[in-house]
């Protein structure tokens, strides 16, 4: 059955759906992330920025004013007391051809190139205590105030670049953690998925080699793998089950038909010997087709099993129970009559209708009084009953007094083609309680043989209707 | 009477041409369902007995397209699917009745006549007779040679049945079917002792039995001078 099965598909960890998803998960991250440093660098370090700018413009503007109103001496004077003793702002001012006039506290003016507006951003020296020069980053605006008379208003920024820089630091940093610890988190889910999958896989390609026994470990978290899993062990479950029917059927074909179409055919060939004797050969013949139809009854009942068990359901409608018991048992009164067995009946008033077929339920029916009747010893009775529970189901009885069914072989007459060592005398198929199995299986219902004490004591319960199709119940009197 | 049979199984074919040319039936063959239909509209049999699945042409889809010329020949179909729905499509398809293969002779021969007859007598007399028995529907009353007998509602229902074929061969299954209404295979004994308790109510003490049992077969209600 199993053909070349395809190969395993080598998992490229790149192309799982788990790897895809982390992929586009860090991907994500990284855009959000990205925009929120640049929110926060814009917030904080763009502020600082601008603002320092801002009052090196204010102090330009103010020392331009001075300039315009009071002439380059004032505004001389002014920048030489600013720059004293200054660290955190730069003022350098010079006077075209007169050197000596130059002041302020940077040393020279900024080689770096300035943007139309004069604002330019350099480095400069500082002598630190200990001699040494230190360098340190600078932002100024260069304003000529009359030709030949320049002046300079810059800070020293170099505590706002380290901001800055261990911004970036952070920045990176904190990138860095995002993508590998995101790395490695996709990678253990995508290994740990993968494992799980390729566990079912192993497991599928098991039982296409035939292993039916093969179950995946469920572990109850309720995922979609897990669920995966369930449907995975539900599916083989009834696979197994099948299998195990169609073995089942195969054997019992191989037993049960056999030495019936043995007989078949000796019994023909007696017939042929028994040419000369017309009468003898009429009966060797009449004994065939009985043999015949006995074959026939028997296969039509294992295939009959073999459909209800398939799994598509025939068309039900409301069946009255009841009813049907009723119909039943006067079909098969008569019967019971004749092996001086007496039938009593139970029905409630209240119809108890299941939803069901009503063809097979009352041959499940048949089966079981032709039962009751075969194995009960004249004198014996049998009771019928059919209620309706609180639950809603309906339950259908049937109790007799005969020699009952040992409590360990109750299980196995459900089996096809099981007949009990003491009846194998009495004519049959073993098929009639398996047919009942089945066609209680197929309404959902539930099948238990009880002691009767003495006897057997068969109770069946069946769903009830659906309200709707389900007339209002009353207390029964 | 002209039996169109439409089977593509050659030897069943021929096993039910024997038959029923053996009762005296003109039996006309065909092996798939076209050729059945053409068969059918040429030569106006009157009966059909169709397998269910055919070649061509399904039986069930034959006998739609016969049912939609306005055709109403009785149709008994055949089919070797047990399915427990399939009598019903069957049916639906215009068939009139149903037996399922491996079948005995003796159940196509008497469903085939209770269908023929049906179309014969639809008119349903109110009063049925045979011999000195008769039975009277609408008062549902049962006499033999003028002595009234008292019968169950089934075992009148299963008289009515008999005498509606009186002559004819009913089957076990048939009477389950027409009088019960249910459509299993009853195991025999069930139907013969209904018989039997039929049979000591409308035969003892009478000269003449009227119920016989076919042995193979079933039934029937018939004067002892034999029908056929």
């Amino acid at each position: 059955m199993a053909g070349a099965a395809p190969p395993l598909a080598r998992f490229s960890v790149l192309r799982t759906s788990a790897v895809q998803l982390t992929l586009l998960y860090l991907v994500l991250v990284a855009i959000t992330g990205s925009a929120l440093l640049t929110l926060v660098h814009t917030m904080s370090v763009g502020l600082l920025n601008r603002e320092t700018d801002d009052s090196i413009q204010r102090e330009l503007q103010f020392l331009s004013a001075q300039f315009r109103r009071s002439g380059p001496r004032t505004l001389r004077h002014l920048v030489e007391d600013r720059s004293y003793g200054q660290t955190t702002s730069l003022y350098l001012l010079s006077f075209a051809g007169q050197p000596a006039l130059t002041t302020g506290n940077l040393d020279s003016w900024p080689t770096d190139p300035t943007d139309p507006q004069g604002w330019v951003n350099f480095n400069y020296s500082l002598p630190e205590r200990g001699g040494l020069l230190e360098t340190r980053a600078a932002r100024a605006q260069i304003v000529r105030l009359r030709p030949g008379l320049q002046i300079l208003v810059g800070r020293d920024i170099q505590g706002l670049r380290m901001i800055e820089g261990r911004f970036t630091e952070s920045f990176l940093w904190a990138g860095g953690i995002v993508l590998v610890l995101g790395f490695a988190g996709g990678a253990l889910i995508a290994r740990q998925s993968l494992l799980r999958v390729n566990r079912i896989n192993s497991a599928a390609r098991n039982v296409l080699e035939g292993d039916l026994t093969q179950r995946l470990p469920e572990r109850g978290s309720g995922d979609e793998l897990d669920r995966l899993a369930g449907t995975f062990n539900t599916m083989m479950e009834r696979i197994e089950g099948l299998v195990k029917n169609l073995r089942d059927v195969t054997d019992n074909i191989a037993h049960d038909l056999r030495t019936p179409l043995h007989r078949l055919r000796s019994g023909l060939e007696a017939a042929l010997l028994d040419a000369h004797d017309s009468a003898k050969q009429q009966d060797a013949l009449d004994r065939a087709i009985a043999e015949a139809d006995q074959l026939i009854e028997t296969f039509n009942g294992l295939l009959e099993i073999a459909q209800l068990e398939s799994g598509v359901k025939p068309k039900f409608e409301p069946v009255d129970m009841a009813r049907l018991v009723r119909e039943l048992v006067e079909i098969y009164e008569p019967v019971a009559d004749d092996s001086e067995l007496a039938v009593f009946v139970h029905l409630e008033e209240i119809p108890c209708v299941c939803f069901g077929h009503r063809t097979l339920l009352a041959q499940s029916l048949a089966n079981l009084l032709d039962n009751a009747i075969k194995y009960s010893s004249p004198g014996g009775s049998i009771r019928v009953a059919v209620r309706a529970t609180p639950g809603g189901d309906n339950e259908f009885i049937i109790a007799d007094d005969g020699p009952g069914i040992p409590e360990s072989e109750r299980q196995r007459v459900l089996d096809r083609f099981v007949r009990l060592s003491s009846s194998r005398d009495l004519p049959g198929s073993g098929l009639g309680l398996s047919l009942v199995a089945a066609v209680v299986r197929l309404h959902d219902g539930a099948l238990s043989l009880e002691d009767n004490s003495p006897g057997l004591r068969i109770r069946i319960r069946l769903p009830g209707a659906r309200p709707e199709s389900q007339p209002a119940r009353q207390p029964s009197a | 009477m002209h039996i169109l049979v439409v089977e593509d199984d050659t030897v069943a074919a021929e096993f039910l041409m024997k038959g029923l040319s053996e009762l005296g039936h003109v039996v006309d063959h065909a092996a798939d369902g076209l050729t059945g239909l053409d068969r059918a509209l040429d030569t106006r049999p009157d009966a059909l007995i169709v397998d269910c699945m055919l070649p061509e042409l399904d039986g069930l889809t034959m006998v739609r397209q016969l049912r939609a010329k306005e055709i109403d020949t009785p149709v008994l179909f055949l089919s070797a699917l047990r399915e427990v729905d399939h009598r019903v499509r069957g049916l639906e398809a215009g068939g009139d009745d149903y037996v399922v293969k491996p079948y005995a002779f003796a159940e196509v021969r008497a469903r085939l006549d209770a269908l023929v007859r049906r179309q014969a007598s639809k008119v349903t007399a109110s009063t049925l007779q045979l011999a000195d028995l008769e039975l009277d529907r609408l008062k549902r009353t049962v006499a033999r040679a003028g002595k009234p007998i008292e019968l169950q509602p089934r075992e009148f229902r299963m008289l009515e049945f008999l005498l509606e074929n009186a002559g004819q061969v009913v089957t076990r299954t048939m009477l389950l079917e027409k009088v019960w209404g249910y459509h299993f295979e009853p195991k025999t004994r069930v139907i013969d002792v209904h018989m039997s308790r039929l049979r000591a109510k409308i035969d003892r003490g009478f000269p003449e039995p009227l119920l016989h049992t076919i042995r193979g077969a079933g039934y029937s209600l018939r004067t002892s001078s034999p029908a056929r």
